[in-house]
C-alpha cells in the first residue's frame, strides 16, 4: 500500500535531517549568496537606499586612520604597543594581514592578538623585530623599546588581574532598610 | 518581473578590495549602493525587522566591515562570506539588545536559557544549509526566501513557538500547513533537478 502524503513528508524531513548530520560543511559560494539575497526580494528602487552620509563617514574614518598611522610613523616615540605599530603598518603598506604575517614569519592570529590588545602565546622574536624594522623603516632600537613596553604592560596587567582581593577597612554594605520604609510610607500615603 | 541580481562577483576582485582599503570613495559608493541595499532588504524580510532598523543594522555592518577591512584575510574565505558573517553578528547584537529591553526585572534574576537558545538559532540559521550536499542546497536556494528561512529553522530544530515568533505566524495550523507546502515544494525541486 502506498504511504499517505503526510507520512511521506515526515520521511522526507527525516532524510533532510540525516543529510545535515552526515554531510561535510561547505561554506556558501558567492553565487549562492547572490541567490539567497535575491530570493528575499529586489530593492524596488536602488537609488532610494543610496546613502551619501555612510560613504562620507567611511571616508572620514579612513582619513582618521591614515592620519594616525602617518603620525605614528613620523614619530614612533608616541607608540607604546606592538599592536599600534602593526596596525599602522597594515594601513600604510596596504597589505593584507596574511601578507604581513608571511613577511614577518608570524601567523595572522598572532598579529590580530597584538592589534586587539591580547598577548599572543609567543612574543615576537628578535629576528621578527628586525624584519619589522626593515619593513617599516623605523629604527630597531625604537621597535625594541615598543616591544619591551608591550611586554611590561602585559605583565602589569596580569599581576593586577591576579592580585587577591584584600578585606577593605571600610564598610561596603549599605543598609537599605530605611529606603524600604520610606517607600512603604509613600505607598501608604498614596493609598 | 524585476530580474535584477546583486553583482557580488565585483566585490571579489583584488582591485576592489585594494581600492576599498586605500580609501577610494568610488569603491565605498559601490559597496554601499550595490550591497547595502540588498542586505537591508534581506534583514528586513528575513528577520521581520522594520525597514528603518534594518537600514541601521546594515549601516553598522558596512562600518564594521570598513573598520576591520585590514583584518580581512582572503586566504580564509571570500569577501562576501566575511561580510555575511559580520552581518549575522550585527543582527545577533540587535537581537540581544531587543531581548534585554523586553526583559522584566524578575526575568533578569533567572538565567534565561531560552534567550541563549534563541540567540544561537538566530546566529546559525543558515549554517545547516551549508552542511547539505550542493544539489539539495541548490534546490533550497530556488525556493522563496520565506521557505528557505523555514527550512533553516526546521533543520536547527527550533521550537514551533520560536519559528512562529520569528516568522510572524499566528496559529499552529498555519505553521503546519506552511511546513507541508515547504517540504512538498522542496521535494519537487530536488526531483526535478535529478
Amino acid at each position: 500500500m502506498a504511504k499517505k502524503p503526510k507520512q511521506d513528508l515526515k520521511a522526507f524531513e527525516e532524510y533532510l535531517r540525516r543529510l545535515v548530520e552526515t554531510s561535510p560543511y561547505q561554506p556558501f559560494t558567492t553565487e549562492e549568496i547572490e541567490l539567497i539575497l535575491q530570493s528575499y526580494g529586489t530593492p524596488k528602487d536602488l537609488k532610494k537606499y543610496r546613502n551619501e552620509k555612510l560613504v562620507s563617514l567611511m571616508a572620514e574614518v579612513h582619513a582618521q586612520q591614515l592620519a594616525q598611522a602617518e603620525a605614528n610613523f613620523r614619530n614612533p616615540a608616541q607608540m607604546h604597543k606592538l599592536g599600534e605599530l602593526l596596525d599602522s603598518t597594515l594601513i600604510i603598506t596596504n597589505m593584507f594581514i596574511s601578507q604581513l604575517a608571511q613577511a614577518l614569519d608570524m601567523t595572522a592570529e598572532e598579529i590580530e592578538d597584538y592589534i586587539e590588545n591580547r598577548l599572543p602565546a609567543k612574543m615576537m622574536s628578535e629576528a621578527q623585530l628586525v624584519k619589522l624594522a626593515e619593513l617599516t623603516g623605523i629604527a630597531i632600537e625604537e621597535i625594541r623599546r615598543i616591544a619591551n613596553e608591550t611586554l611590561k604592560r602585559a605583565e602589569t596587567y596580569t599581576t593586577t588581574k591576579s592580585a587577591s582581593a584584600k578585606p577593605r577597612p571600610y564598610p561596603t554594605a549599605v543598609d537599605y532598610s530605611a529606603v524600604g520604609m520610606i517607600r512603604d510610607e509613600k505607598t501608604e500615603n498614596e493609598r | 518581473m524585476n530580474t535584477r541580481k546583486p553583482r557580488l562577483n565585483n566585490f571579489e576582485q583584488p582591485d576592489f578590495i585594494a581600492s576599498l582599503r586605500a580609501g577610494d570613495e568610488l569603491a565605498y559608493q559601490n559597496l554601499v549602493d550595490e550591497l547595502a541595499t540588498w542586505l537591508a532588504v534581506y534583514v528586513n524580510r528575513k528577520f521581520s525587522i522594520n525597514a528603518e532598523e534594518a537600514k541601521d543594522i546594515v549601516q553598522d555592518t558596512v562600518m564594521t566591515v570598513y573598520r576591520k577591512i585590514k583584518s580581512y584575510d582572503p586566504a580564509k574565505g571570500k569577501f562576501i562570506q566575511w561580510v555575511f558573517r559580520v552581518l549575522r553578528n550585527q543582527c545577533l547584537d540587535w537581537l540581544r539588545k531587543r531581548k534585554r529591553e523586553r526583559l522584566t526585572f524578575r526575568e533578569l534574576l533567572v538565567p534565561d536559557l531560552t534567550i541563549q537558545n534563541e540567540v544561537k538559532i538566530f546566529r546559525d540559521d543558515l549554517s545547516p544549509l551549508e552542511k547539505l550536499p550542493r544539489e539539495v542546497r541548490a534546490a533550497i536556494l530556488r525556493l522563496p526566501g520565506r521557505y528557505q528561512q523555514f527550512v533553516g529553522l526546521m533543520l536547527l530544530e527550533a521550537s514551533e513557538d520560536y519559528i512562529m515568533g520569528i516568522m510572524q505566524i499566528k496559529t499552529y495550523g498555519t505553521l503546519r500547513s506552511l511546513k507541508s507546502r515547504v517540504l512538498s515544494k522542496l521535494r519537487t525541486e530536488i526531483q526535478q533537478s535529478k
